[in-house]
């Protein structure tokens, strides 16, 4: 943790996206939770404890075995043995609506990127095979499991490449994923899950019966989330051609109730299934988030329960 | 108050409801002028939209309420709306007898602000009135001009059958008698509990002398047709001939708006003679101008000034006195050489020599040989100068037609042949009188009509330096002679008579300067010039006569007078008595031309603010008791709550539409 490391934690989502190289993002960011007061759970846990071997300078001394030293009067190192079968799939809802930035110029799927892009970044560092799904226009991209490190930059790269538009929303993705997933898998969605429960959760259900470790990131504008809109607004859909002519000040109560209403049944259907479920307005620092994340409660017990 | 009794002062304003269909289009076509935006979360305010929508088309449904209602509102308002809430007589009193005094003078026919005559509205309001009434009630009508002239129509029916017989008239008369025939009436009828409706144009002029109290009997109601604020008129009150020159006339305006006016007069001669002058005129007051003519002098003058309220005195027709050129015969009997010596060379000059013309007068000069017949027939007057003899025959004859004679004296003139014509006349030559030391001409008899309208000092500065050294004696018979000059001693020195048909003068002394030096003053030209007009019939006292509409009415002229001229504003105008404009009237074998005029007090529209007597703004008739006709004029408070309710409409509008369609 460098002093350079250390003034790049907290930052706004809006100096984040004045860096113009995803990775450096990406590292920013999850250096940003690193820093923070909690530890990674992450750290080694996904990692089975292999053998000790004689310490040699150079090796890190927190993985020295301080009792076997202790027994020994030898230095002994702990030796992980890396698995292979934690793969981790990013999906990255590349939906028209994703693209809403508001006034700030930071759309859903900026963040999303960052997040996705920390993410990946960790997961890379502690050698889990990342994969990464996600919309570009009506194709899907995706981008097969890999543990290299080189690979954090080609996803990044496709991460980069991505402009959300068109209708192609999370459902896709979904059923995408439940296709080709079939190893017990970490699934990371990133999406606004401005989307017919209806549809979604069942498919949300199938993932989690197939044995997935969901964690689900709903990014939501602050717009969204507030709707301080106080004008006559033609309001268009950013995915099909929908629109409503209305004034903001009369409807936002309304919009609201159905807002929560929604969030409402969301949150609950999560909680219900037991999965990771972060609401994120996308004006927080995204480090905050990552950290909020990794050492969530739920994250927490899950870990423990499955590593 | 009953809404029913709403009317307005200008329905025609309510024209203005067709712009109703503005907000009705408006909301048939309903686009709210919104911005584009695009929103991820449409699917929500669409959920919200299902629950909101009804109530948008409520808001939509009051703004469009709210737009008529501001039209609406403001044609009511320009419609000038006024509530006459005692139209029935004051609530319920339709059973109570009711006295109507009709103002019919011709002040009456000033308009308001739509065009439409007072005298006109009066009757409506009074028709309005009548039906309200049942039948058989016992009502009367008094018009001002002759109270008792309609008596005999006693119920509500009778008078509304007749009320579109009643006309107004250009008789100038006040409310004053129709007032005190109305006491009368309820005295002598017994009328207790009547209504008294005074149907007038609310100046102040309407009343020679306002009433002292309110009759304790009877309930006056006070309907002023005028409106109580923007009303102008300015009035030409008189043009008459400028005193002292022919050819030019004054006009007299008057003023009788609270603010000064500022205003172009104008004379139009007709064939493109126009003459403008812009003129001030101070509030309540009077400005003149005097116009000199061109020659040759129209015969018809059209006087106006712009029109305004009360356009009946805005425009006068005149016939310039000037206008009618005489027709002068010289017959100088002295030949003597030096053209010094000759009375014609004189004579001649004071018409305006070769330019007599363009003053008024046709010259011929000859001399007595050269006299005919056919020449003195042409002549008006015919200036028998210092002659031998007189030719007895044509000069009796032209008497007889009417024309003029001057027999001026001199060395000449044969005494027993001057004699023979003369005595026919009452006159005799005695001697020539020579003067111990010249005298000067004394202005004896002012009032003669051959000195109008030159005033008497300035006279007295013409005559000032004259010196008459001979003169001739005459003696005068029984008849009388008007002696205009003479000499301080009383011998006469002009001698003049009205033999009608026929004028007489004769001068005693010399119209050269071989008796006197009177030629040679500067105020032989007038003497000249008044004497030929005199002589000629053309003096203003008897052949021409400003008569105002009342005194053509109270001398009875009435079926004497010839229409000539009528004032543009009054052709076609459904008046009774006489008009105002230029009549023609045979008064002994002569045609004098009259011009009649309203009288003054007509012209006055001063309401009882703008006069003295009472503070600003006090109507002393409503100080006693009378009650006064409400109208919207009278009661600005309702057009202020119009004017709020207008303001608070748009406001709310202004406010709805910028809720919905600002950026």
């Amino acid at each position: 943790m460098t002093t350079t490391t250390n003034k790049l934690a907290n930052l706004s989502p809006k100096v984040l996206m004045g860096i113009k190289n995803l990775l450096v993002r990406a590292r920013t960011v999850v250096e940003g939770a690193q820093v923070g007061e909690h530890v990674s759970p992450f750290r080694g846990g996904a990692i089975e404890f292999a053998q000790h071997r004689s310490y040699s300078p150079g090796d890190e001394l927190r993985y020295i075995d301080w009792r076997l030293f202790a027994r020994t009067d030898h230095y002994h190192v702990k030796q992980f043995e890396v698995t292979t079968n934690l793969r981790s799939f990013l999906l990255l809802d590349g939906s028209g609506s994703m693209d809403y930035a508001g006034q700030d110029g930071i759309s859903k799927f900026d963040y999303a990127s960052m997040l996705a892009g920390g993410l990946a970044y960790v997961l890379v560092q502690q050698a889990d095979a990342i994969s990464l799904t996600a919309n570009d226009g009506p194709e899907i991209t995706f981008l097969p499991p890999r543990t290299q490190t080189a690979y954090l930059q080609q996803i990044l790269k496709t991460i980069d490449n991505c402009k959300p538009k068109g209708d192609h929303d999370i459902l896709t993705l979904l059923k995408f994923t439940q296709d080709r997933v079939n190893h017990r898998s970490l699934i990371v969605l990133f999406s606004d899950f401005l989307v017919d429960l209806d549809e979604l959760l069942p498919k949300i259900r199938i993932l989690k019966s197939h044995g997935h470790d969901l964690i689900v990131f709903q990014l939501l504008h602050p717009d969204e989330l507030d709707f301080p809109f106080t004008r006559f607004y033609r309001f268009e859909s950013m995915e099909d051609q929908r629109f409503l002519v209305a004034d903001s000040r009369s409807i936002r109560n309304l919009y609201l109730e159905a807002l929560k209403e929604h969030q409402d049944r969301l949150k609950g259907a999560m909680r219900k299934i037991g999965i990771d479920f972060q609401q994120v307005r996308i004006d927080e620092a995204p480090d905050r988030v990552i950290a909020r994340c990794l050492n969530g409660p739920m994250r927490a017990q899950k870990l423990r329960k499955m590593y | 108050m009953n809404l029913l009794n709403v009317s307005f002062l200008a329905p025609l304003a309510l024209i203005g409801l067709a712009a109703l269909a503005v907000p009705i289009y408006l909301h048939m076509r309903h686009k709210p002028r919104a911005e584009s935006f695009r929103f991820p979360a449409i699917d929500f305010l669409l959920k919200a939209q299902k629950k909101k929508k009804r109530r948008f088309h409520a808001e939509q449904l009051m703004l469009m309420l709210f737009r008529i209602g501001i039209i609406c509102l403001l044609a009511f308002l320009f419609a000038r709306p006024y509530i006459d809430n005692r139209s029935t007589g004051g609530g319920g009193d339709t059973g109570r007898p009711l006295i109507v005094l009709l103002d019919d003078s011709i002040s009456m026919m000033a308009s308001d602000e739509d065009g439409s005559r007072f005298f006109e509205n009066a009757v409506d309001q009074l028709g309005e009135v009548l039906r309200a009434r049942s039948s058989g009630v016992m009502t009367r009508i008094l018009p001002a001009s002759a109270p008792k002239s309609l008596l005999r129509l006693e119920t509500a029916r009778q008078i509304r059958d007749y009320l579109d017989q009643i006309k107004a008239t250009t008789y100038a008369v006040t409310l004053d008698a129709a007032y005190a025939e109305a006491l009368n009436l309820i005295e002598a009828e017994g009328l207790e509990g009547a209504t008294i409706r005074i149907y007038t144009d609310g100046s102040r002029t309407a009343w020679r002398e306002l009433p002292a109290t309110k009759p304790e009997k009877a309930d006056v109601i006070y309907h002023s047709m005028r409106p109580e604020e923007d009303f102008e008129n300015v009035a030409i009150s008189s043009v008459t001939q400028a005193p002292g020159d022919a050819n030019s006339i004054e006009v007299a305006l008057m003023n009788s708006n609270p603010d000064p006016a500022e205003l172009s007069l104008a004379v139009n001669g007709g064939r493109g003679a126009l003459l403008r002058q812009q003129i001030r005129v101070v509030e309540g007051g009077r400005a003149s101008h005097y116009f000199g003519l061109g020659e040759p002098v129209p015969p018809t003058l059209d006087i106006s000034i712009p029109s305004d309220n009360f356009d009946l005195d805005n425009q006068v027709v005149y016939a310039p006195r000037a206008n009618r050129s005489v027709h002068v015969l010289v017959v100088d009997g002295d030949t003597h050489p030096d053209t010094m010596r000759n009375e014609s060379f004189f004579l001649r000059n004071a018409f305006g020599a070769d330019e007599a013309e363009r003053y008024g007068y046709k010259l011929d000069v000859v001399t007595p040989s050269g006299l005919t017949r056919s020449l003195v027939d042409q002549a008006d007057v015919i200036f028998m100068l210092n002659v031998e003899v007189p030719v007895d025959l044509l000069l009796d004859d032209a008497l007889k037609k009417g024309k003029g004679l001057f027999v001026g004296m001199g060395e000449r003139m044969d005494f027993e042949r001057w004699n023979k014509f003369l005595g026919n006349y009452d006159l005799e030559m005695w001697e020539t009188a020579r003067l111990p030391n010249p005298a000067p001409v004394d202005l004896k008899d002012f009032d003669h009509p051959m000195f109008y309208p030159i005033e008497e000092y300035e006279w007295r500065t013409y005559l000032r330096d004259v010196a008459i050294e001979q003169v001739r004696v005459l003696s005068l018979g029984r008849a009388g002679y008007d002696v205009p000059l003479a000499l301080p001693n009383g011998s006469p020195v002009l001698l003049a008579r009205d033999l009608r048909p026929g004028r007489l003068m004769v001068w005693t002394s010399s119209m050269d300067i071989d008796w006197n030096n009177f030629p040679l003053e500067f105020g032989f030209v007038p003497f000249v010039r008044q004497t030929a007009n005199w002589l000629a019939s053309r003096d203003s006292s008897n052949s021409y006569q400003t008569l105002t509409t009342n005194q053509v009415l109270e001398q009875g002229l009435v079926d004497q007078l010839n229409l000539k001229h009528v004032n543009a504003p009054f052709r076609g105008l459904d008046v009774a008595g006489p008009k105002p404009g230029i009549y023609t009237r045979q008064i002994r074998n002569r045609n004098q031309f009259v011009q009649v005029v309203m009288d003054e007090s007509e012209l006055d529209f001063r309401g009882f603010a703008t006069t003295d007597e009472t503070q600003a703004g006090d109507n002393p008739l409503e100080e006693l008791g009378f009650r006064s006709y409400l109208r919207s004029d009278l009661a600005p408070s309702v057009q202020i709550w119009l004017f709020l309710a207008v303001l608070v409409e748009t406001l709310i509008a202004a406010r709805v539409t910028d809720k919905w369609g600002s950026r």
